[in-house]
């Protein structure tokens, strides 16, 4: 599984780069730079489904699962690679976060900065957990991407939404908030590679 | 009867796709030997050869691999070679083969170095500026080089020159020197065939119409040109399929040594595979 999620990887290397440079720049348009701990790794979470598109271009599914590679391993690789991906989202957003008071003088908030960080990751695994299931339900049709991009957008607008409501509720409490969704997380994890599975086997390629 | 060893056993094995389909199909494949499988195109070769590699899911049937339904323990075993090639174009060789050597246990990096050596294909090289038969040969190369107990081609030679099919012909015959490996291989060049197949399986529409050892085959099989009241005198039971066309008959016969010593006045051919197919996919069934 490693050299899947290697495979994820290299091809989406310059997708990478791209994304960081933009997370960095998009970034000095906000005076709020914690908010860089949310946006760079939901923005890096939409990077598993551009190598949905990688895998599908060379039908590179059909190749490995002839060649013996359990599907259910294809699966949980694109889950794994998710994880690689928003973790390096989470690492550039919390590095904005930090760096950027300090080159506008402001003082630096590390435990604000690392909890909104740790939130985001979260929230990008809820997404990605989404981005997967979507993908595997829908196919790589023209009609299927637009379903998948709508999808994607409603569930970051309400998971965000939901995000502030439940701070407000739970009195600013950020890291009781960031508990819960680390937990609605793994069961969307759970679920969603369950449901992938499902509909990965009965595919044909 | 000795019972072969199987690579792969084939029940009953039902798949359609709308109007086409392969239809109670029952095929094995025998371990240590090269089974090529010919038909028209849209016959059911590639749908076939996808429902053994479990790329295609079978409607009904069983198919066995090394002796298991469920596929466990087949891990790498299996090298599969496609017509068209499915690693990433923005990929060289190099990358390529990190990547195979981290999904196949048994992967052997020097061979397949040596084997992309000898096809004269740098590993720096991106495949998008690979030809058509770079792009057959690094397949070939993968396939070879994790050491599968069985390798599938689909058409593998199509687009390679002669020089470059014999060489490919030539390394599947030295995969063929150890006698725990077994070969599948769909070709329109039955020339190849000829040269290389222990075991012809011939689908038409969706169904195995021929099966058996090559050399019987070759032995065995004629066919009758005439008139075609000389040519039905030897009676239907005795023909596969009669071609008709404007000055004469054809018929396809199943035992051309009989049909030869019963009427010696007729002319009665060897058929190659290539006769046999045209014969089958144009003419008319007895």
């Amino acid at each position: 599984m490693n050299g899947l999620v290697w495979k994820d990887a290299t091809l989406l290397r310059n997708g990478l780069i791209y994304v960081a440079v933009f997370g960095v720049v998009f970034s000095m348009l906000f005076s709020e730079s914690n908010v860089m701990g949310i946006v760079c790794p939901m923005l890096f979470s939409s990077l598993v489904a551009s190598s949905f598109a990688w895998d599908d271009q060379c039908k590179w599914d059909m190749y490995a699962v002839s060649a013996g590679i359990p599907r259910n391993r294809i699966v949980m690789s694109k889950y794994m690679s998710s994880v690689v991906f928003i973790t390096i989202g989470f690492a550039i957003g919390l590095a904005v976060s930090l760096a950027m008071p300090s080159l506008t003088g402001a003082g630096t908030d590390l435990e604000s900065a690392a909890v909104v960080s740790v939130t985001g990751w979260v929230l990008s695994a809820i997404v990605v957990s989404i981005s997967i299931l979507v993908n595997y339900w829908t196919g790589s049709s023209v009609k299927a991407q637009y379903v998948s991009i709508v999808v994607l957008m409603a569930s970051i607008a309400f998971l965000v939404s939901a995000t502030i409501i439940a701070s407000d509720l739970l009195g600013g409490n950020m890291l009781m908030v960031t508990g819960v969704l680390l937990v609605i997380a793994v069961l969307m994890f759970a679920g969603t590679y369950k449901a992938s599975c499902a509909r990965f086997e009965k595919r044909d390629l | 009867m000795i019972k072969l060893d199987n690579a792969v056993e084939i029940r009953g094995l039902c798949k359609s796709f709308g109007s086409f389909g392969l239809r109670d199909i029952d095929l094995d494949i025998p371990r240590g030997y090269v089974v090529g499988l010919i038909g028209e195109n849209g016959a059911g070769k590639t749908t076939l050869i996808k429902c053994i590699t479990g790329a295609n899911l079978v409607d009904s049937g069983t198919i066995s691999l090394f002796g298991s339904q469920d596929r466990k323990g087949t891990e790498g075993r299996v090298g599969v070679v496609f017509d068209e090639c499915h690693f990433f174009q923005q990929m060289n060789g190099e990358q390529t083969g990190k990547l195979m050597s981290s999904l196949f246990p048994n992967w052997d990096d020097a061979r397949y170095r040596s084997l992309m050596s000898s096809f004269g294909i740098p590993l720096d090289k991106r495949i998008k500026d690979y030809s058509r038969g770079m792009r057959m040969r690094i397949q070939v190369a993968v396939a070879l080089s994790h050491n599968p107990d069985l390798v599938i081609m689909d058409e593998a030679t199509a687009g390679m020159d002669p020089a470059a099919r014999d060489e490919f012909l030539d390394l599947v015959m030295e995969y063929m020197q150890d006698e725990g490996h077994t070969v599948v291989m769909s070709s329109h060049i039955t020339s190849d065939l000829e040269k290389i197949a222990d075991y012809i399986v011939f689908i038409h529409q969706g169904r195995i119409v021929m099966n058996g050892p090559k050399d019987e085959i070759l032995e065995n099989y004629g066919i009758v040109r005439g008139s075609e009241p000389a040519v039905l005198a030897i009676g239907r039971e005795n023909i596969v399929s009669i071609k008709r066309d404007e000055f004469s008959t054809s018929a396809l016969v199943r035992d051309r040594n009989g049909v030869a010593e019963a009427y010696p006045e007729l002319v009665v051919d060897p058929a190659s595979l290539d006769d046999i197919m045209v014969m089958v996919i144009r003419g008319d069934a007895a």
